[in-house]
């Protein structure tokens, strides 16, 4: 079976989507029922700092593959042309 | 203790005597834990490093794979301890000199707030359970009120005999406000059977 790699991107494209959702609505709950105290404030931004730096890392590393390459699970099954009768005169192995 | 100037839906006179999160302990309790997958995926990487050839080429589907998955691990894993951390430092307890606020941040869609006037209060206890409570002094303070099931429990949280003794220092402002007489009558007005259930506001 041969799947294209960049597939592998829809699951984690979900999940960023998920991941943006709730990370708006928590980033949100906690400013507004936060008293907006200096605690609050202060890890607020340190998830938006510590967020950036995690998906600017999986960008840079993610950049790095060939999104376009394919990948064969299993045993590739060849079709090769039959030219000049070549593939009928392969030795064929008796089944013991 | 932590002592905040204003609270939200404030009545007029209202002032905030004491606001109380849970105790820093258990905040590093659940850091441990958040700490501890933290590292789970460090150890594979050093594993995949050490036994295998993915990180040498950045174009085959183990690395793309391996870096897909850390990714995702890395987003979960800080969405989810920001999160924890937000039901810890949203659960709070506010005491002002008419009421008591009881704010429990249960899960991120789901928060609940329920107060009650001060001058219900019938019997504050205070406890400290277990060796590391008393080494790191929290505890639990049990507010009882005027209803028979009504009470709020403030839970871990730092010197609780303090807080105990504060609310006790409260009452006796009101009573000497307001006048023994007059709580009396009004504790009638609230008594065990015709006690309300103390007023609760589910926001998500």
């Amino acid at each position: 079976m041969m799947i294209s790699l960049w597939l592998l991107l829809i699951p984690f494209g979900l999940l960023v989507i998920v991941w943006l959702f709730l990370s708006i609505a928590a980033v949100l709950k906690m400013l507004r029922f936060g008293f907006l105290s200096r605690t609050a404030v202060i890890s607020t931004f340190a998830f938006l700092v510590f967020s950036i730096a995690v998906f600017a890392t999986s960008i840079i590393s993610l950049s790095q593959v060939d999104w376009s390459a394919s990948y064969t699970f299993g045993t590739p099954s060849i079709n090769l042309p039959n030219v000049n009768g070549l593939k009928d005169r392969i030795p064929q192995i008796p089944k013991p | 203790m932590k002592i905040q100037p204003s609270i939200p839906n404030m009545l007029p006179g209202e002032k905030v005597v004491l606001l109380l999160h849970r105790h820093g302990f258990i905040a590093f309790r659940f850091a441990l834990v958040y700490i501890f997958f933290a590292i789970l995926p460090l150890i594979g990487w050093w594993y995949l490093n050490s036994n295998t050839t993915i990180f040498e080429d950045p174009t085959n589907f183990g690395y793309a794979l391996v870096a897909l998955l850390l990714s995702a691990y890395a987003l979960v894993w800080i969405l989810l301890f920001f999160i924890t951390w937000l039901n810890y430092y949203l659960d709070v307890w506010i005491v002002t000199n008419e009421r008591i606020i009881n704010i429990a941040q249960q899960r991120l869609f789901y928060r609940v707030v329920s107060e009650q006037k001060l001058y219900r209060v019938q019997d504050v206890t205070w406890e400290m359970k277990g060796i590391v409570a008393n080494m790191f002094r929290y505890g639990n303070v049990q507010v009882q009120t005027a209803g028979e099931d009504d009470r709020f429990i403030f839970e871990n949280i730092s010197q609780p005999e303090k807080v105990a003794q504060a609310i006790m220092n409260l009452l006796e402002s009101i009573e000497k406000q307001v006048g023994l007489d007059k709580i009396a009558e009004i504790e009638g007005e609230f008594g065990a059977k015709s006690a309300e259930e103390p007023k609760k506001n589910n926001t998500a």
